[in-house]
This record gives structure tokens, C-alpha cells and sequence, in this order.
């Protein structure tokens, strides 16, 4: 019984956040979306080039690292934000700061937090297969489990992982 | 006397960085039942605003007991956020966002908040509710603060150093408001001040702080 009120406890802690984030985004989601859509654009030109021969540009592996993290910053900015990535410096502080002292578990912020980043990844995860699985069809005659494995790890996983770190860090 | 709905037994704080030893509030030990208000007074730096930290922050940093109404509260701690009413120096809120802002979006944590209430102190102490956080001054931002306290309804309220920045007229107003919301929720009210006339006139309780170490706690005309 008490483990059900905790469960459902936490759900409405979750869906008190999701309508808070509704009318956060509104004010700081305006432009930075542009950022997040454009690194993601230079994410997907990059995993065209098939698993086989990443080696043969090595030079592009800081731009992997440097991009798998900007996509993920640029999309959380507006939830952990006060203010838009464009706007100047006032007002900039941290949504957990404001909510630390409220009846939400930083626990379920994270938690929503990275629900909304899965979502967006896993479509540019799915863009990013079709895409790795026509060129390297295309180039080498050739689709193995690792053009799955790469495009899932660098896509998903990576940024996915560089969120939860910054959520993490947050007021720690 | 009505039912203890706040508690601390032999509460020692500890220091939180991994390189700081040693307590930084040590024995603290009181009972408050509901229906007073309880002082905590100390001169600066002797642990007043740390201890409401220790009731507020989500992590146990702690020996001890903190009690509200008979839990533990760090046994659930957002349970327990919902049940008490802060107000503290530290802005918490959206600076760039208006009052009523401020109490839609965040209101909306609490199991309960009454917008009306709300908005009715608010206007008892002259704040517009369309003025932006950053634009009002300590004083009213204290009052608004107090408002979007009181609109949840809690068990217990903790006041940092609240009245500091108050002008005299709200002030009274201000106790006025607290004495009814104690008799009509049947709450209790734990602050810290360094106004004399407040310790004498108001305070049912008074514990003395002295360098993190609790000195004496007692009924205030004892103390």
C-alpha cells in the first residue's frame, strides 16, 4: 500500500513538472531550438560516413564528442534555464534552484528531464540508422551490427549520458 | 496545551564538504505544539539560517531528529515540503516573472494553494501582483513571499529574518496575520529575529543560539 501512494506520489510530482516545463519553454524555448536543430543537422552529415571508415578521419572524433554534447545542452537549456540561451545573462539562473525548496524530488526533475531528451533522440537516432544503413549500403556494400551499435551509441547513448551528467551536477 | 506538531532532538548539523569536520549546529532540542510562535534568536553566524537549511534541503545532513507532526521529515522529504511554509532571505523564486506569475507556476507543487488567499495578502500589503520579482524591494518581496506561503496552507511556518526589511504598520499587520492563521489552521510558527520588540511582545517560545551551540529553549517569559 504505501509503496502504491509513493508510486503514485511521484507520478503526480512528474506531471506537476511536465505543466511547469509547458509554461517554462514558453518563455525561454524561444530561439534556442535553432541551435539544438542545427547541431543536430552537423550530428547527422557526420554519421553518414559509415562505421568502417570513421577511422580513416580520426580528426572528426573531438567533433563527435564536441556535437554529442551540444545537442544535448542546447535541448535541455530551456528546461534547466530562467532564461533563453540567446537572451543576455540576467535572469539566468537554474530552474532547480527555484524549485529546490518545493514538493519535487530532484530525483523526478531529472527523471522528466531526460524522458524529453530520450524523445527527441531516438527520432534523430532513427534518422541517423536510415542514413548510416543507405551509405554504408552505398559505399561498401555492406550493413553489420556495428553501423547499428555506432549510430545508437553516438546519437543515443552519448548525449543521453552527457544530459544526465549535467543534470546531475546541478546544484550538487 | 494542543498536540507537538514540530520537533528536534539532539539535532547535531554536520558540515557537508567531503574536507570539512567537525558540527555546525550541535544539541538542538525543542518541542513546539501547535498554536504558538516560536523565536530563534542569535547573533549573526550562530547557525539560525542553517538550521532552516537543514529542515529544507533534500539531503539528511544531520545526526538527530527533525520531527513534523510525529514523521521524521527527511523519511519523505516532499511530504513534508508540502506542509511547511518558507519564507527566507535566499529568493527563491522567478525573478523575471510577476508575482501571480510566480504562485501559477509554482503553486501548482503543492497539494493545495488558494490563489485568492494569495492574492488577497498580497493586497493587504500593497503589492501588485503584475510586479516583477526583480522590481520589488526587499520588504515587498518578503511580503510576497509570506502570500505564497500562506496560500498552501501549511502545518508549520519557518521565517528567516522575515521582518527585517518590513516597515512598522505591515509589521503588526503581519503578526496580525499570523496570530489568525494560527488560530484558524491551527499552525505554528518557528522565526529568527533580532528586533527586541518582537522577542517581547510576540514570541510564545525562544530558543538562544549562541556560535551553532543551543544555549537555552523555553517558554519566553522564562528566558
Amino acid at each position: 500500500m504505501r509503496k502504491n501512494e509513493k508510486v503514485q506520489d511521484e507520478e503526480r510530482q512528474r506531471i506537476r513538472l511536465r505543466q511547469f516545463d509547458q509554461e517554462l519553454v514558453s518563455y525561454t524555448g524561444k530561439v534556442v531550438w535553432f541551435l539544438t536543430g542545427w547541431f543536430s543537422f552537423l550530428m547527422l552529415l557526420l554519421i553518414c560516413i559509415p562505421v568502417q571508415r570513421v577511422t580513416e578521419f580520426k580528426s572528426f572524433l573531438v567533433l563527435y564528442m564536441m556535437f554529442s554534447i551540444w545537442i544535448e545542452d542546447f535541448f535541455l537549456q530551456p528546461y534547466i534555464h530562467m532564461a533563453d540561451a540567446m537572451m543576455p545573462r540576467k535572469g539566468w539562473g537554474r530552474t532547480y534552484e527555484r524549485l529546490k525548496y518545493l514538493p519535487i524530488s530532484k530525483k523526478q526533475y531529472i527523471r522528466v528531464r531526460l524522458e524529453y531528451l530520450f524523445r527527441y533522440l531516438w527520432k534523430l537516432s532513427a534518422a541517423g540508422l536510415i542514413l548510416q544503413c543507405v551509405f554504408s549500403w552505398m559505399l561498401d556494400k555492406q550493413l553489420t551490427i556495428w553501423n547499428v551499435v555506432y549510430v545508437i551509441w553516438m546519437l543515443l547513448v552519448m548525449p543521453m549520458f552527457w544530459g544526465w551528467l549535467e543534470l546531475i551536477v546541478e546544484d550538487a | 496545551m494542543s498536540d507537538m506538531i514540530f520537533a528536534a532532538r539532539q539535532v547535531n548539523g554536520l558540515r557537508r564538504g567531503i574536507w570539512q569536520k567537525g558540527l555546525r549546529l550541535q544539541n538542538i532540542s525543542f518541542e513546539l505544539p501547535a498554536g504558538y510562535i516560536m523565536g530563534i534568536v542569535g547573533k549573526n553566524g550562530a547557525g539560525k539560517t542553517t538550521f532552516f537549511d537543514y529542515i529544507m534541503q533534500d539531503k539528511k545532513c544531520y545526526t538527530g531528529e527533525l520531527l513534523l507532526e510525529g514523521r521524521e521529515i527527511h523519511q519523505n522529504h516532499q511530504q513534508a515540503l508540502d506542509r511547511i511554509g518558507f519564507v527566507s532571505e535566499k529568493n527563491r523564486f522567478m525573478e523575471l516573472r510577476s508575482a501571480l506569475q510566480n504562485a501559477q507556476m509554482l503553486g501548482r507543487f503543492y497539494s493545495f494553494f488558494d490563489k485568492e488567499l494569495f492574492r488577497d495578502i498580497l493586497e493587504k500589503g500593497k503589492v501588485s501582483e503584475h510586479k516583477i520579482i526583480t522590481e520589488m524591494s526587499r520588504g515587498e518581496q518578503m511580503k510576497f513571499q509570506l502570500a505564497f506561503a500562506v496560500a498552501h496552507k501549511p502545518k508549520v511556518f519557518l521565517l528567516d529574518e522575515v521582518t527585517a526589511g518590513m516597515d512598522p504598520v505591515f509589521r503588526l499587520d503581519f503578526y496580525g496575520l499570523l496570530h489568525l492563521l494560527i488560530k484558524e489552521e491551527d499552525c505554528s510558527v518557528i522565526l529568527s529575529t533580532h528586533i527586541e520588540e518582537e522577542i517581547e511582545k510576540q514570541l510564545d517560545f525562544v530558543g538562544v543560539l549562541e556560535e551553532g551551540r543551543w544555549v537555552s529553549f523555553g517558554e519566553n517569559k522564562l528566558i
